[in-house]
């Protein structure tokens, strides 16, 4: 009977629970058999749909409408159960949330590595197979961390756990934490599956200060005899109507099924150009990049082999970047270390980058002992192209070049500036072929009809006046006009942990083009548009241009470009050493060494718990002209040269665009050293170098000193005291090319509470130089009287950046700062993109990302700047231009601007 | 809560206030008005499917039953600060375009005013709406002063003596009395379809008048001849008739999706054109008085938009809309646009929202300028400047009563474009009015450094302009 009665409560109770609501899982129908009111119900439901799953009974407080009554009337009619609503997906995001939010507010800088780490974050690789490379290509991890692990694995170790990976010998507290969110053990935190990413950015963004001079500048009348037609129509800026806003915009959808299958699509049109509304189709497909990709880390065969197969868009790096790392973006002191890495191999690419693209085929095949990798391209590309005047009867073709026909019926192009001989035989080559000055990235793309008119006018300016000495545009920027075939292969061997050997070698060939470039007397007529600017600007850094490579010389006649190069790395101990070495084929033999144009690089990399050293090494020669390469240097290529600052001079501006964009290092030789050291958690001297280097045009030499100091005595605060030098030509102080920067920087940060964070930052600057004398005097003997012109500028900065934090859903960043810069320039690092400020102003801007889902991203930031930038000179509107009677009539005015930009931008992840 | 008293006062400060238009440029349609709802307006106005504000009865009659309410009014007001300032080209010593100098800047409040109300009710699954409400569609409101000094005392730190005054002042608007229709059926909880349909009464007055008047100095500065003032009115009405038709998709909890379509409408412009100069030396009055009746077309329009409902540790709601304006069917120059609307509402603490939202609105631009073909005889060049105008928006709400709710929102946009000159410089060449070689060194000092000719498209104005709005709404549903 008792049993019974047992059973019987039992059953009882059982019916009891069983008839409870369970507020995780109840229909709004089922809630509302609840003693409560219909909107009572209603909002529970929602809160459930909306705002949380319940974890407690007790949540239901939360609710406004549900009170302390209410709550225990229906605490014993519901259940609230455990509920799983997070997939490993999503779980997987949130753990590593804060570094994809950190790759996000870095892809500008990344140049489409953040894809690839994103799906390493996502989707992490096996420690236990892992190559050496694959180690080499994650952010903040070294050589000396890859052997630590790989050595473990090699002796039959398996690493299970972090903490396990933590212990390994070798491994540096950096190396670890950077390494951990990359990789797992056993079992991969998510399992195959589709995956895709969809992205929407608008960003109305204005030209910088350089881009924004070389558009405007006019293609007028001649302004030695001060007729001035002043008309907006005569420069690229007032005849394109450059005032409007014109956003970016840039669409990018990534699919993948787990790391095996991936694909993706990228459209990016910059200011300026044609719009998604409109390009035609063709134009959009043309202009878009896309890939379709295979990887297999467990081919069949040997283990632990692996293979990777992409159609598309893809990009190459191998060793130091010397032979092949194809970007249109330069970035100064890229050493492959701690977060400036190169991510070595194949990769998929969706990056803005346009002209050094490679599209076509590529395959690379990788064993933990050898590698090989092959790569195939053909992708038309843009350049900076002779062209004629155009005149009647003269024939044009699709590029602007006037046509002649023989009697013969072959056509070819007009003698004279833009003959091009076949060296073979003297006879001038037929016109298949067009004459290259260079590959140029633009800064607007426009398209070639749009260019062809706009120049038709300008030409009709130029030719009005008579007086340059190039009274036509003569070179000018065409788009997909240089058809280039490019293939290359990379083969390696790892005879030892963390120690390799490998040749990388690419031939681009032309079939459609020369490249020419004269030889210095010739380009300087060719480039510059008057005759006393081709005297003043004589300089000896232009023999980075005058060297650029040819395809037609004197010497030979070919139809290609070539550059081969060796790579190394070993670990010693704690110190990583590598290097590698490349030619430019040239005159000499493709493979002989020392015969031929040549850069080399060669690195140590000493690794402590707490402390590293960076020694580096690196000479470039000057006509080492490797438009594929992306190796460490202090600058790009044409700094100082008539590109640079000189604009108005070019016979066409637009030829900046070289240096302007330019993605290559300039020839250069010097040792680097840096380093960064933890004493303890109190103090840490951040990344500090020093930089000596001559640049092996003019040999200038310069010295470049940095070093970080932090303190910070609580968690919550600390203080950083930065200081920079730069000394040009140190080693000539009676030189007009010396100059002096220090740059010493203040900042204080704090967390006021968990969600509010505070920056207030300080910067003195100070330049020490000459001025531009070639605006004023002629570079000639005696004119040279710098040491009577040097100049001490200043500038300084203040800053304050504020984070509030309303949730893990809502963020809003702010900042305001205010400048000075007489003469010299600051830079900022806004949330996600690098800002250069001249002169003196102030800037205002506020970011806000929203977190609309677990899935969905938002992010609205809006700037205004208002600044000064441009001294001009400016005659009294209402005095007679007469000194002696009136006084000076000049006087001094500097130009204001204000600028709104707003980007936003939709981020879908699934 | 507010008091009552407050509540009132409240009422009354915004109905007092009204709504706006601010640029001199768009003389066709003026400036056209984003959503009135305070709350979508918050959000970029990605309103096509709103669920929640009276004033969505606008932007998408089928929101009439998605709504689910059986009642609700509206009062909003809009208030908007327009800046505008308008610049000539500056050339450096190196003969290049450097930069724009202002040589006029005007700063004008413009305000506004509308109302909603609707009433539904719901028989089982089956949803019926009826709604009105009055609004400004487009507003021709406009505001522009320009000195025109000249050149002399610059160099003693005073001002130059003013010698005319130019000036644009228009009015009126062109307002939407609609009546909404809509029908929704429920198939469920979080599930139902709506369609709706919205006939609208447009109606306007307009006047727009441009004159440039001499000041007495420059008049008295040659008192033997007389310089002409000229005034030029165009004072019109538009009235027809226009359709829109709209569904709202409420698909489960998570998703809802919108569209509607707004049919091209032919509307009639019937007005006066009146064009006086004063007459000069041996030039009698210029004076024109004609009457004119043309089509006024309104373009096709094709608004699609989707709301978003997920979970989230504050109760969020995205919005986003995309919009096709057949700009084709006014006039062959013009291209279509396309404009994106979209926004995100956070309840951030107490329920309290924080909305954020961005739209990207194309403008076209239309003007004429008058020039010589090959053959020198006078022909008028057309141009269309296409321009965007990027915003950025934010909003809040309180709840003042039971179902009584006060929502705000803001707004920062701007736009900058190329524009002629409104007043040719070539008025202002007294050789014209004196028959002398030169200009009066009376008037223009130093008149050798002067060239008073008009610029045309060769070397237009660049204009700025920016506007910060609020739009408050006060609604009631229950």
């Amino acid at each position: 009977m008792k049993k019974f009665l047992l059973l019987l409560l039992a059953l009882i109770c059982m019916g009891l629970l069983a008839a409870k609501v369970d507020l995780n899982t109840a229909t709004l129908a089922e809630l509302q058999q609840l003693p409560i009111s219909a909107e009572q119900a209603k909002d529970i439901f929602e809160y459930r749909e909306y705002v949380k799953i319940f974890s407690s009974i007790f949540e239901l407080r939360d609710i406004p409408s549900i009170d302390q009554k209410t709550l225990l009337r229906i605490r014993p009619l519901v259940v609230v159960s455990l509920y799983q609503e997070n997939n490993d997906v999503t779980l997987r995001r949130e753990v590593v949330r804060d570094l994809l939010e950190r790759l996000d507010s870095n892809e500008g800088s990344m140049e489409g590595m953040a894809d690839v780490w994103e799906d390493y974050l996502m989707t992490p690789q096996n420690l236990n197979r892992m190559h050496f490379d694959d180690f080499m290509g994650l952010p903040n991890v070294s050589g000396v961390d890859a052997v630590g692990i790989l050595r473990r694995v090699a002796q039959g170790d398996t690493i299970a756990d972090a903490r396990d990976l933590r212990g390994s010998p070798g491994l540096s507290y950096y190396g670890y934490t950077n390494l951990r969110s990359y990789v797992y053990y056993n079992e991969p935190p998510v399992k195959n599956r589709l995956m895709w990413d969809a992205k929407i950015s608008y960003n109305t963004r204005y030209f910088e200060e350089g881009q924004r001079d070389m558009l405007r500048e006019d293609f007028t009348r001649d302004y030695t005899t001060g007729v001035v037609p002043q008309l907006k129509g005569l420069s690229y800026w007032g005849y394109f109507g450059l005032d409007k806003i014109d956003p970016d915009i840039m669409l990018k959808m990534r699919m993948r099924y787990g790391n095996n299958f991936k694909m993706g699509i990228m459209n990016y049109s910059g200011k300026g150009e044609s719009g998604l509304m409109t390009t035609n189709t063709k134009d959009f497909i043309e202009d878009s990049k896309w890939f379709a990709g295979y990887e297999n880390t467990q081919m069949p065969g040997l283990d632990n082999t692996r293979l990777k197969v992409y159609l598309g868009n893809y990009r190459v790096t191998y060793g130091e970047g010397l032979v092949m790392e194809n970007t249109d973006y330069y970035s100064a002191r890229k050493t492959g270390f701690g977060f400036s890495k190169r991510i070595l191999g194949i990769t998929p690419d969706l990056s803005k980058t346009q002209e050094f693209a490679l599209k076509g085929g590529a395959m690379e095949y990788t064993h933990p002992l050898f590698g090989f990798a092959a790569f195939v391209s053909q992708d038309d590309k843009d350049a900076l192209v002779y062209i004629n005047k155009d005149g009647s009867p003269v024939k044009r073709d699709e590029f602007g070049n006037d046509v002649f026909t023989e009697t013969d019926g072959r056509q070819y192009y007009k003698e004279g500036i833009n003959k091009v001989y076949n060296y073979d035989n003297g006879a001038p080559v037929y016109a298949t072929k067009n004459k290259v000055f260079n590959y140029i990235n633009s800064t607007i793309r426009w398209d070639n009809d749009e260019l062809m008119e706009a120049e038709s006018r300008f030409n009709t300016e130029l030719g009005a006046a008579g007086a340059f000495a190039v009274p036509y545009i003569n070179l000018a920027a065409r788009k997909d006009v240089l058809r280039e075939k490019l293939w290359g292969t990379h083969v390696q061997i790892n005879p030892f942990i963390g120690t390799k050997i490998g040749m990388t070698t690419y031939t681009a060939l032309y079939d459609n083009a020369h490249f020419v470039v004269p030889g210095y007397d010739e380009m300087l007529r060719t480039l510059l548009r008057t005759s006393s600017d081709q005297e003043k600007l004589r300089k000896a850094m232009n023999g980075e241009i005058s060297t650029l490579y040819s395809t037609q010389t004197d010497s030979y006649s070919r139809d290609y470009r070539r550059v081969v190069g060796f790579d190394g790395q070993t670990v010693i101990g704690n110190t990583s050493i590598q290097g590698e070495y490349a030619e430019l084929s040239v005159l000499g033999d493709d493979i002989k060494i020392g015969d031929d144009p040549k850069a080399y690089l060669a690195s140590a990399y000493t690794q402590f718990d707490n402390l590293y050293f960076l020694t580096l090494f690196r000479h470039y020669d000057v006509d080492f002209d490797n438009p594929y390469s992306n190796s460490f240097s202090e600058h790009e290529r044409f700094d100082g040269t008539m590109f640079d600052g000189n604009m108005y001079s070019l016979t066409n501006s637009s030829i900046a665009d070289l240096y302007l964009n330019g993605n290559q290092s300039q020839p250069e030789q010097g040792v680097y050293f840096e380093t960064r050291y933890k004493f303890n958690n109190y103090f840490t001297v951040g990344r500090s170098y020093i930089d000596i280097l001559e640049r092996l045009t003019d040999h200038r030499r310069t010295v470049r000193f940095q070093s970080e100091l932090e303190f910070r005595p609580l968690f919550q605060v600390s203080l950083r005291l930065r200081y920079k030098n730069q000394v040009n030509r140190f080693d000539d102080m009676a030189d007009r090319g010396i100059s002096k920067t220090n740059e010493y920087t203040l900042a204080a940060r704090t967390f006021l509470s968990n969600r509010d964070f505070l920056e207030l930052e300080y910067r003195y600057n100070t330049v020490y130089a000459p001025p531009y004398l070639s605006i004023t005097n002629t570079a000639a003997e005696g004119n040279n009287n710098g040491l009577a012109a040097m100049t001490l500028m200043s500038g300084d900065y203040i800053a304050a950046n504020y984070t509030h934090n309303f949730s893990q859903s809502l963020k809003i960043q702010g900042s305001f700062l205010y400048w000075f810069a007489h003469g010299i320039s600051h830079w900022d690092w806004e949330d996600m993109e690098i800002d250069f400020m001249g002169e003196r102003g102030s800037k205002a801007w506020v970011a806000i990302t929203s977190r609309i889902s677990q899935n969905l991203y938002m992010n609205i930031k809006f700037r205004n700047k208002t600044y000064q930038d441009k001294e001009i000179q400016i005659r009294r509107y209402n005095v007679s231009n007469d000194p002696i009677l009136y006084g000076d009539p000049i006087y001094l005015q500097r130009v204001e601007h204000s600028e709104n930009t707003i980007r936003f931008s939709l981020d879908y992840r699934f | 809560m507010l008091s009552n008293k407050s509540l009132l006062l409240l009422i009354l400060l915004i109905v007092a206030s009204a709504l706006s238009a601010w640029s001199v440029t768009d003389q066709y349609f003026g400036n056209r008005l984003s959503s009135l709802d305070a709350r979508i307006y918050g959000m970029g106005s990605a309103g096509t499917f709103n669920d929640r504000g009276v004033f969505g009865i606008a932007d998408n009659p089928a929101n009439l039953t998605l709504m689910k309410r059986n009642f609700g009014f509206a009062a909003n007001s809009f208030i908007d600060r327009n800046e505008d300032n308008r610049a000539v080209p500056f050339w450096s010593q190196f003969d290049y375009y450097l930069d724009d100098a202002v040589y006029s800047s005007n700063i004008r409040i413009y305000d506004n005013f509308a109302g909603s109300g609707f009433a539904a009710h719901r028989f089982n699954n089956l949803g019926l709406g009826l709604g009105l409400y009055h609004k400004p569609l487009m507003n021709f409101d406009a505001g522009y002063t320009e000195d025109v000094r000249n050149n002399r005392n610059t160099n003693d730190d005073v001002y130059a003596e003013r010698i005319a005054l130019n000036e644009i002042d228009g009015s009126g608007s062109v307002y939407k009395s609609s009546l909404v229709a809509s029908i929704g059926y429920k198939l469920g909880d979080y599930t139902d379809f709506n369609l709706g349909v919205d006939y609208a009464m447009l109606d306007g007055d307009i006047t727009r008048e441009k004159t440039i008047r001499w000041t007495d100095f420059a008049q008295n500065a040659i008192p033997t001849f007389h310089l002409p003032d000229l005034t030029q009115t165009e004072d019109y009405t538009i009235s027809g008739s226009q359709m829109k038709i709209g569904a709202s998709v409420q698909l489960n909890t998570r998703f809802g999706i919108a569209g509607t379509y707004t049919p091209k409408a032919t509307l009639e412009k019937e007005g006066t054109y009146y064009y006086k100069r004063d007459a000069y030396r041996n030039t009698l009055v210029d004076s024109t008085n004609v009457s004119f009746k043309e089509d006024y077309i309104m373009p096709t329009e094709v608004r699609f938009g989707f709301s978003y409902m997920p979970r989230n540790v504050m109760r969020t709601v995205f919005n986003m809309d995309v919009e096709y304006v057949m700009y084709s069917d006014v006039c062959d120059m013009y291209d279509d646009a396309v404009n994106i609307y979209a926004g995100v509402e956070h309840h951030v603490a107490n329920r309290i929202p924080f909305r954020i939202g961005f739209q990207a609105v194309n403008n076209q631009f239309f003007t004429t300028e008058a020039a010589v073909d090959i053959n020198n005889d006078p022909i008028t060049v057309y141009r269309v400047e296409k321009v965007l105008n990027p915003m950025i928006t934010a909003g809040s709400s309180v709840t003042l009563a039971k179902n009584v709710v006060l929502d705000l929102g803001f707004g920062y946009t701007w736009r900058e474009y190329e524009a002629i000159d409104m007043f040719g410089d070539a008025y202002y060449n007294d050789k014209t009015y004196t028959g002398a070689s030169t200009n009066s060194a009376a008037i223009w000092t130093n008149p050798q450094y002067v060239n008073l000719i008009t610029r045309g498209w060769e070397n237009p104005d660049n204009v700025r302009e920016n506007s910060i709005s609020l739009n408050a709404g006060i609604s009631v549903t229950w």
